[in-house]
C-alpha cells in the first residue's frame, strides 16, 4: 500500500515508517499542517494517517480542506485525544476511523489496512460471498454449502462485518466498535467467546474451517484454498 | 416541632431569649420599686398633713375647749374629699365625726396606725370596705381624736403605674420576641444555605463556595475566610490530581514504545523462551496503558467537560444491548444472567459513558459476585417519572457496609491478596459517570448478594 503519514513527532514518525515499511507498504511524510496541505494531492494513497495536533495547522482542518477539495482517500486520525467526544469530532470532520495514542501497532494495521480495503469495495453488495459460505443481505439469511445456518441479530453484523473484511485480521476492538457499538476494551474475554459461537455454528463439523484466531491479533476469516492473492 | 426546635437552637434566638429574660426580670423589679415606694412615699405626706391637723385641733382645744371640738370636727367633716375624722368617748363611743364604724380597739392606744385598716364612711350607701391610715390623739377630757386619710388615691395612683410599666413589660417582651423571630430567622436561613453548600463540598465537589448574604456582617466575613480555605484545598486537590495526570499522561508514550518494541520482537524469528518473555512484557504494558487510560477518562469525567454531548437515548435497549454482549460468557461460566428491562425507557444523558459503567458493573459483578453455588445475576432498568434505575443485582458474598464508600475510591480492591487481575479503577468511573448525570451509585449489600444501583435524573 502506498500511505500517507502525516505527524510532527520525528520520532514517533520514523518508528512508524520503518514499521510499515518492514510490512512492505510505502510511506510519504508531511511533518506539519501546511506541509501536509501541500502534498495532500500529490499521491494517489491507498490511506492516510493523521496526527491531530500539528504545527501551524489542526490535523482536523486539513482534513476538512481535503474532503472539500473532493480527495475522498480514508483517513485513519491518530492523537493522544483518546476520548470518546473527540472521535465523534473527528469522524465528523471527515476522517474514516479514530485510533487514540498509545496504540499497538497491528490494531494500526489492521485498521489502515481494512481502510484501504473497503474504499474499493462496494459497501452496498446484496450478498457476500467466503468459500461456500453465503450471507444475504437482502432477507439476512447465511447458509453454508447449502444448508442454512440461524444466527441472533449480534452474530450476523459479527459475521457480516468479518465477511466484509474477508483475508484481512480484524482485532478485537474492530469489532467491539462495529458489531456492539463499545469503544472501549471490556476486561472480560467477551468478544472471544461470542466469536467461538459463531466459529461453532459455520465451522462446527466440516472439513475447511473458515474462521480462524490469530494470536495476540485478533481473527481472521478466510477462504484457506484461495491462497493466490495477500 | 423539628422546626421550632432546630429555631431554638440558633446562637441569635439563644441570645434574644437571654436578653429578653435579663431585660424583662430588671423590668419587673423596677416596677415594684417604684410602686413600692409611690406608696411609701404618698403616706409620708398623708402623715405630715395629719399630724399638722392634728397639732391644729389638739390647739384649738387647749384654747377654746372641746365644746368647740365636736362642731369643728363636723364641719371639717361634711368637706367634699375630706380627711376621716372620729372623736370617741373613753368606752370607744362615736361622739363626732364622718366616719361609721371601724375597728375600736384602735383608738385605745394613741400614736400612727399604719397598716392599712378597713372602715366604713357615714355618705356611703351600701356598706364599703375603705382602706385608711390614721392617727390617734387623746384630747383633754377623756376624749380620743382619730384623724385619718383614706389611701384609695394612692392605692389607684399605685396601680397605674403598675399598670403602665406592665404594659410596657408587655411591649418589651413582645418586640423581643418578634427580633427574635425576624433575627433568628434570618440567621437560620442563612445558615441553612451555607450548610448545603459546605455538604456539597463535603461530598466532594469542591468547585463549591459559601454563599454570601452581602450584608458584610460576621457571618460574611466568617464565610469569606472560609472560600479562601476551600480555594487552597481546591488549589492543592486539583495539583495532585493533575500531577497524576500528567504522570499517566506521559509515561503512556515511552510505555507504548516499549510494547511495540516488545511486540515487534515477538513477531520476530525468537526463540520459544524469548517469545514467553516478550509476551508477558507485551501484556503487563497494556495493563499498565490501560491503567492509565482508565485514570485519565475519570479525571476527565470528573472535570464535567462532557456534558454537553448529552443525546437523548433508550437505556432499555442498552441494557439489553449489554446483556446479549455478556450473555454467552456468563453461560460459559455457568451463571445465570437474567434481563428484567422493557423498551423504550428514554433518558438524556452521555450514551457512551452510561455503557461502559454499566459495562463495569456486570464485570465486577462477575468477577467478584459469583461465589454462590448458583450464581445468579439479574441486570434491570426501570424509572419512574424524574428518575431511571440502572440496576446489577448479584448473589454473592456481598460486602461489608463498612467497604460501601471505600471501594468507590481510587485503586481500592476489597481483594487482599490481590490475586484477580484489574486496579480497582472500575467503581470509579461508574461513580464519576453517575455524578456527571447528577445521579448516584448506590451500593446495597443486605446479607448476601449485591446490588449496584445506578440513580440517574430523566432530564
Amino acid at each position: 500500500m502506498r500511505i500517507f503519514l502525516v505527524e510532527d513527532d520525528l520520532q514517533q514518525a520514523q518508528q512508524l515508517i520503518v514499521a510499515l515499511e518492514g510490512r512492505g507498504h510505502v510511506v510519504d511524510h508531511a511533518a506539519s499542517g501546511f506541509e501536509a496541505l501541500g502534498k495532500v494531492h500529490g499521491g494517489p494513497w491507498d490511506v492516510m494517517i493523521f496526527d491531530r495536533m500539528l504545527p501551524e495547522m489542526d490535523g482536523l482542518t486539513v482534513i476538512e480542506q481535503m474532503r472539500q477539495d473532493g480527495n475522498h482517500t480514508p483517513v485513519l486520525i491518530l492523537s493522544a485525544l483518546g476520548q470518546v467526544d473527540d472521535r465523534v469530532l473527528g469522524l465528523r470532520s471527515g476522517g474514516d476511523d479514530y485510533l487514540s495514542k498509545p496504540y499497538a501497532f497491528e490494531e494500526l494495521l489492521a485498521r489502515i489496512e481494512i481502510l484501504a480495503a473497503r474504499a474499493k469495495t462496494d459497501p452496498q453488495a446484496t450478498s457476500l460471498k467466503v468459500a461456500d459460505l453465503v450471507l444475504s443481505r437482502l432477507d439476512q439469511q447465511v447458509a453454508r454449502g447449502g444448508a442454512e445456518i440461524v444466527l441472533q441479530p449480534k452474530e450476523y453484523k459479527l459475521l457480516e462485518y468479518l465477511m466484509q473484511n474477508v483475508g484481512r485480521v480484524v482485532t478485537r476492538t474492530l469489532l467491539l466498535q462495529h458489531v456492539w457499538n463499545l469503544n472501549f476494551d471490556p476486561q472480560t474475554n467477551v468478544v472471544d467467546v461470542h466469536v467461538s459461537r459463531l466459529r461453532s455454528k459455520i465451522d462446527k463439523g466440516r472439513q475447511v474451517p473458515l474462521l480462524r484466531t490469530v494470536r495476540g491479533k485478533g481473527y481472521i476469516l478466510e477462504d484457506p484454498s484461495a491462497e493466490n492473492d495477500t | 416541632m423539628e422546626w421550632f426546635k432546630q429555631f431554638t437552637r440558633t446562637t441569635a434566638v439563644r441570645l434574644t431569649l437571654v436578653y429578653s429574660l435579663v431585660f424583662g426580670l430588671l423590668a419587673i423589679s423596677v416596677v415594684l420599686y417604684i410602686s413600692f415606694n409611690t406608696g411609701r412615699l404618698l403616706i409620708q405626706q398623708f402623715q405630715i398633713s395629719v399630724d399638722e391637723e392634728v397639732q391644729e385641733i389638739a390647739r384649738s382645744a387647749r384654747n377654746n375647749g372641746l365644746r368647740r371640738i365636736i362642731p369643728m370636727i363636723e364641719t371639717r367633716s361634711s368637706w367634699p374629699g375630706s380627711n376621716l375624722y372620729i372623736v370617741a368617748d373613753a368606752t370607744g363611743r362615736i361622739l363626732a365625726g364622718n366616719v361609721r364604724d371601724l375597728d375600736r380597739s384602735l383608738l385605745s392606744q394613741d400614736g400612727w396606725k399604719l397598716p392599712p385598716f378597713s372602715y366604713q364612711r357615714f355618705e356611703e350607701g351600701p356598706p364599703l370596705a375603705r382602706k385608711a391610715v390614721a392617727r390617734v390623739f387623746s384630747l383633754p377630757g377623756n376624749l380620743k381624736l382619730l384623724v385619718g386619710r383614706d389611701i384609695g388615691e394612692a392605692e389607684s395612683f399605685r396601680r397605674i403605674v403598675l399598670q403602665a410599666f406592665i404594659i410596657s413589660l408587655m411591649v418589651i417582651v413582645f418586640t423581643g420576641l418578634l427580633l427574635w423571630f425576624i433575627v433568628g430567622r434570618r440567621a437560620l436561613r442563612h445558615l441553612d444555605r451555607v450548610t448545603k453548600s459546605s455538604q456539597r463540598i463535603i461530598a466532594g465537589d469542591l468547585s463549591q463556595r459559601l454563599p454570601l448574604s452581602g450584608s458584610g456582617d460576621e457571618f460574611d466575613r466568617l464565610s469569606v475566610n472560609l472560600n479562601m480555605m476551600i480555594e487552597q484545598v481546591e488549589t492543592l486537590n486539583s495539583g495532585i490530581r493533575q500531577m497524576s495526570d500528567n504522570i499517566a499522561h506521559d509515561l503512556r508514550t515511552p510505555l507504548t514504545r516499549l510494547r511495540n518494541t516488545a511486540d515487534a520482537a515477538l513477531n520476530s524469528n525468537a526463540t520459544t523462551d524469548d517469545k514467553v518473555a516478550l509476551e508477558k512484557i507485551v501484556q503487563e504494558a497494556d495493563q499498565t496503558i490501560e491503567t492509565f487510560e482508565a485514570l485519565l477518562t475519570i479525571s476527565k469525567i470528573e472535570s464535567g467537560a462532557r456534558s454537553q454531548e448529552y443525546e437523548e437515548f433508550d437505556a432499555a435497549q442498552m441494557l439489553v444491548d449489554v446483556f446479549e454482549l455478556y450473555e454467552p460468557t456468563a453461560e460459559e461460566r455457568g451463571v445465570e444472567l437474567q434481563l428484567d428491562a422493557t423498551p423504550p425507557l428514554l433518558v438524556r444523558g452521555n450514551q457512551a459513558l452510561l455503557v461502559q459503567a454499566i459495562v463495569n458493573l456486570v464485570e465486577n459483578a462477575l468477577k467478584y459476585g459469583t461465589t454462590n453455588d448458583t450464581p445468579k445475576l439479574t441486570l434491570s432498568a426501570y424509572a419512574d417519572a424524574t428518575e431511571l434505575f440502572l440496576v446489577v443485582n448479584d448473589n454473592g458474598e456481598g460486602i461489608a457496609p463498612e467497604d460501601v464508600d471505600r471501594v468507590q475510591d481510587r485503586f481500592v480492591r476489597l481483594d487482599r491478596s490481590r490475586t484477580r487481575s484489574g486496579v480497582g479503577l472500575g467503581l470509579s468511573l461508574v461513580r464519576a459517570v453517575a455524578e456527571l448525570h447528577k445521579g448516584e451509585l448506590a451500593l446495597l449489600s443486605a446479607g448476601r448478594g449485591l446490588k449496584c444501583q445506578l440513580k440517574i435524573p430523566r432530564t
